[in-house]
């Protein structure tokens, strides 16, 4: 709350104006969600959340540039998307994707070590600097003693945890999670999301990530993004509460929103 | 922390094996020429019969040089095309490499024997079965990368590559409907490949078309470890996809195609190859991987050679024969054995 007072002058590391995602098609584009305008500042914890079809992972995929936006504007840390180059990107904006790897017989340091490709010479050469940051990726996501394991032999929280360490060592401003806590039991959910808190706060990356875990979002986030494919609500959770917007996030015929709870209830 | 392991010495030992397959290859032969006059013939010193040396230089070291170059392309375009489609079944020839080739290649032998009579079977040489069967691949490869162009799904290609070699199979088909006997025999001699057919300048303008090649495979090397991931990875880490995918093609239209064009569609090295490599070397990285199908696929090509010529017998077998029976088994034993895949 007490962010929302100096909003206007700060650049925002993030920023959507009127933007409308969806896939090009030869008669028109199939838009699967507009009007999208939010900010995000430098240390920003935030998730996008609506029901499934909505437009949450376009949406992640646009901001990353896996696809392109169909009209309006993304700035990244005060520069307009289409202006990054490949490799200017990959030192802004790194991913967490929901798509399967190729191979599970990638060692952890292996598929970690990935992450520094950015920065490594035409054949991927390591340096000094680089292992660095490797090791500490692997430190704060707490697996340094994992990693010669294979991916094969991870569980899928563990997974989780080292594919965010990828997207850490490529040490970018900010971060794109799509549902990182899927698979997970609520456990290892809850720890992944504090995980990610930690790593926004402590290390003032801009986190966004999609996920169906409203009641632990608006615990854990300094802001929202509700899809509803009408205003699309922005703010900070508990602003977002006030406003009555989760309310109408789902159909009230089986479940509803409890604001005292910040939850969702079973309408009995 | 130490998490990069050498490979050092599975490398010395691939190295040491090589040289051992090389000197296995060009000492055995339907001639029994003992050992120590094979080094002296390779090391141009004398030897007890000047009939052995002409056997070593202009049979024997021409075609154990064949056999590294082709074993290590093959191998080398099925580890590109492996990781570039992530698909373990992938392989040389997915995107219709050998079937362009057949199909020029048919269409030479049998379709000269169609339209010219005696004047036709003339034409039929090394020289113009090698410019056939490469114009073959060109074109189909040139065919595959334009529409590489148009689609964005690496996948597809995959598809459209097998689609285009059903195309040509049955061009094939029909052409060989309508061919006598004779020409067709010769047409099925060619599909069984062949590593005994190059003189020494066919084998040097082969081993420039895959120095370029393997080149050209080495400066891919990064973005290969990218594509691991999948293809939105390897873009958010700055990965250039469809350049990439452009130089990984052409790298295999060039080793893949000049083999094909010079030895014949030599079958199963370049598909079985990288996964017996990768049971030896356990990485996912290219850096690694790389040299070591080359290696590999020298020494397995040599030996499978070394067998099909059926030591002090004047017989030779046909190499894909070969390759096949022996590598198929030990493939099989070795995914057994394992209990897994590793891919």
């Amino acid at each position: 709350m007490s962010r929302t007072m100096n909003t206007e002058q700060k650049e925002f590391a993030l920023e959507a104006a009127q933007l409308a995602v969806g896939y090009p098609a030869k008669q028109g584009a199939r838009i699967v969600a507009d009007k999208i305008s939010f900010g995000l500042q430098a240390g920003d914890f935030a998730a996008i959340v609506g029901v499934n079809g909505i437009g949450k992972s376009t949406l992640l995929r646009t901001l990353g540039q896996v696809q392109s936006p169909l009209s309006g504007q993304v700035s990244l840390i005060g520069r307009n998307l289409d202006s990054f180059k490949n490799r200017e990107l990959a030192e802004t904006v790194s991913l967490v994707l929901t798509e399967p790897l190729a191979t599970k017989n990638l060692a952890v340091w292996e598929l970690v070590q990935l992450g520094r490709q950015p920065y490594t010479n035409w054949i991927g050469k390591l340096e000094a600097a680089d292992k660095e940051k490797i090791a500490e990726a692997l430190a704060m996501v707490g697996l340094q003693n994992s990693h010669s394991k294979k991916c094969y032999e991870l569980s899928d929280g563990q997974m989780q945890k080292v594919l965010i360490a990828r997207a850490l060592a490529q040490d970018t401003p900010l971060m794109l999670l799509d549902e990182p806590t899927t698979h997970l039991d609520l456990y290892h959910k809850v720890q992944i999301l504090k995980l990610l808190q930690r790593i926004s706060h402590e290390m003032k990356k801009t986190i966004l990530f999609t996920t169906h875990e409203i009641g632990l979002a608006i615990q854990l986030c300094d802001r929202m993004l509700i899809l509803d494919n009408q205003e699309n609500p922005f703010g900070a959770p508990c602003e977002l509460i006030e406003q009555k917007r989760f309310e109408s996030l789902f159909p009230g015929d089986i479940i509803s929103f409890d604001s005292q709870t910040g939850n969702f209830k079973i309408v009995s | 922390m130490k998490p990069v392991r050498s490979y050092r010495i599975p490398f010395l030992l691939l190295l040491l094996l090589l040289v051992a397959a090389f000197l296995l290859n060009t000492g055995l032969g339907s001639v029994a020429i003992p050992l120590k006059d094979t080094f002296n013939a390779i090391l141009g010193r004398a030897v007890e019969e000047e009939s052995w040396r002409y056997i070593i230089w202009n049979y024997r070291l021409p075609k154990a040089f064949t056999a590294i170059l082709v074993g290590s392309g093959l191998s080398l375009s099925g580890l590109l095309m492996q990781t570039l489609f992530r698909n373990p079944l992938a392989g040389p020839f997915v995107l219709g490499i050998s079937s362009g080739a057949s199909l020029g290649v048919a269409l030479l032998i049998m379709g000269s024997g169609l339209i010219s009579g005696w004047v036709g079977s003339l034409l039929i040489n090394d020289v113009t079965l090698a410019l056939a069967a490469s114009a073959g691949s060109f074109l189909v490869l040139l065919a595959v990368i334009g529409v590489a162009a148009r689609i964005k799904d690496t996948m597809a290609l995959l598809i459209i590559g097998l689609m285009f070699g059903s195309v040509t199979t049955a061009v094939v088909t029909v052409l060989s409907y309508f061919s006598n006997a004779e020409k067709l025999r010769q047409y099925i001699f060619w599909s069984y490949g062949s590593l005994g057919n190059l003189s020494w300048p066919q084998l040097g303008l082969l081993g420039l078309i895959l120095l370029v090649g393997t080149g050209l495979s080495i400066l891919s090397i990064k973005p290969l470890n990218a594509l691991l991931l999948g293809e939105h990875y390897a873009r958010s880490m700055g990965t250039s996809l469809q350049r990439s995918r452009y130089i990984i093609i052409g790298a295999t239209g060039l080793l893949a195609g000049a083999i094909t064009a010079f030895a014949g569609p030599v079958a199963f090295i370049g598909l079985a190859v990288p996964h017996l490599t990768r049971q030896i070397f356990d990485t996912t990285d290219h850096k690694v991987l790389v040299p070591a199908v080359i290696l590999y696929g020298a020494i397995l090509l040599l030996l499978c050679d070394t067998l099909a010529q059926v030591p002090s017998s004047s017989y030779v077998l046909p190499i894909n024969a070969i390759t096949s029976v022996i590598g198929a088994p030990v493939v099989i034993w070795l995914l057994v054995r394992k209990r897994k895949m590793i891919f």
